[in-house]
């Protein structure tokens, strides 16, 4: 009688049923504890490019330079609990997603209850790779996944604002997850679906249409919503901006490609750009949910240049039809 | 059966069904006059956008459609009767948790509609944009919690 391959000496046939099931359990719990190994090793933090950005005394310049990235970044409409007359930036928004309700943290520079105490090298762990300063892993309701693509030196810009707000004393509150949601799984899922990198300006674009690549995409973040998500969580390329029926709040949000079926392929440049200043839709409606804080609090505050060229690049995404 | 059982029988379901005829919503119709009602809104909102950006001219028009959103502000609340969160809808069941706050979002959109009526009257054209900007900010207000 033939041993069972992997388990030199021992014949499955001679053992009771119970024990088989046993020994293929055991196995199982092998390949998922190699499976976890591996996972962790491939996730394992990379070490910061150097943080060559100085900035130990920064000017107002690059304190105001910080605050209209923050601003664009659409920071303000997580951090700020405005309908509940929370102050500016010291959290409290909820989040409600399929994977639990998140709130988000305090942003302002109180050093016990914000993030006043965080050097330079904690916020861009946290922006660039998703790591928490204890070392843990963000859930990426934090958009990381965008702000990887920032460059540092609009990362040091946006510490340099963020330190520089008044400080608020108010507490972080914890998110509310499933039991099977919690943070030892996000190494797994970062490793999965998650790859920290430095947006990279496509030659082949003019400058302003790699301009508008990298707000949208690394910082204004549209892709968060607007992309569907598959049943981890994670964004599915494939479908880049072609709008879910499961939004935020569970809300539907638009397909935004070039699609003429059910993007805005028929749009022109002044249409988009009037819904980004002032959310006003070709047919005379007004933007309503979770846009009217992006464009509030985002898009309606970009200087000329840069939202003209989120209004060219938009345009140019490939039509996906969903 | 006695004539006098009938009428009694019949008496009682009449009396049953009218209450409910009477309250009964058409919550199909009103779902869709509700989105008539709200496209009239929004194109009497972007027709003044185009006339006051020179799109267009026609002598009159601003007033037409300003006239048009005075008035058509005033019953916005009125199109959302209780029951009518469910189809073919992008209200949201918050109008119904909140409806004081609905209703006082809505109010304030009639309130800036009038303001800009008195500025086309006015025909001063720098009130005029600004009046037209604090109206478009109400709509958004209340779409933002209201409306999906």
């Amino acid at each position: 009688m033939p041993a069972q391959a992997g388990i030199p000496g021992l014949c499955l046939n001679d053992v009771p049923a119970t024990l088989q099931l046993a020994v293929s359990w055991s196995r199982l719990s092998l390949l998922c504890i190699i499976l976890l190994v591996l996972l962790w090793w491939l996730s394992r933090p990379e070490p910061l490019p150097a943080l060559a950005v100085s900035g130990d005394n920064p000017s107002k310049t690059d304190i105001n330079r910080g605050e209209y990235l923050v601003n664009i970044a659409g920071c303000v409409s997580c951090h700020t609990d405005a309908d509940n007359g929370g102050a500016h930036l010291a959290g409290g928004v909820k989040l409600e997603t399929p994977f639990g309700n998140f709130i988000a943290p305090n942003i302002t520079s109180d050093r016990e209850t914000g993030i006043g105490g965080w050097s330079f090298a904690d916020f861009a762990r946290a922006m660039h790779l998703g790591i928490t300063p204890a070392g843990a892993r963000y859930y990426p309701a934090f958009p990381y996944t965008s702000y990887t693509q920032s460059h540092f030196s609009d990362l040091r810009a946006m510490y340099d604002y963020l330190q520089a707000t008044p400080p608020v004393e108010r507490r972080n509150e914890p998110h509310a997850t499933p039991w099977y949601i919690n943070r030892a799984l996000l190494p797994a899922w970062q490793a999965l679906f998650f790859e920290p990198g430095v947006f990279r300006p496509d030659a082949v674009h003019d400058e302003s249409l790699n301009r508008g690549a990298y707000i949208v995409n690394a910082l204004t973040h549209c892709s968060e919503c607007h992309t569907p998500r598959n049943q981890l969580g994670a964004t599915r390329p494939e479908l880049f901006l072609a709008g879910t029926e499961e939004g935020p709040d569970g809300d539907p949000v638009p397909n935004i490609t070039s699609s003429e079926a059910d993007g805005i392929g028929d749009w022109d440049e002044d249409e988009l750009l009037l819904y980004l200043e002032e959310g006003e839709l070709p047919d005379g409606d007004y933007a309503g949910g979770a846009m009217v804080d992006v464009i509030d609090n985002s898009t309606s505050l970009m200087d000329q240049e840069d939202i003209q060229a989120v209004v060219k690049y938009i345009l140019s995404v490939p039509a996906v039809n969903n | 059966m006695t004539h006098k059982t009938l009428s009694i029988l019949y008496l009682s379901a009449l009396f049953c069904v009218l209450p409910q005829a009477a309250t009964a919503v058409d919550v199909k119709g009103t779902i869709q006059y509700r989105q008539n009602y709200m496209n009239a809104i929004g194109g009497h909102t972007g027709a003044i956008r185009r006339l006051k950006d020179g799109r267009f001219n026609a002598p009159g028009h601003l007033q037409m459609h300003t006239d048009a959103l005075a008035k058509l502000t005033r019953d916005i609340a009125l199109l959302f009767p209780e029951g009518t969160s469910a189809g073919k809808t992008d209200a949201k069941p918050e109008i119904w948790e909140n409806w004081s706050d609905f209703e006082a979002r809505a109010n304030e959109s009639q309130q800036a509609a009038q303001a800009l009526l008195d500025a086309v009257q006015s025909g001063d054209t720098g009130t005029i944009d600004t009046r037209f900007g604090e109206l478009t900010q109400t709509c958004k207000a209340c779409h933002k919690p209201f409306r999906k």
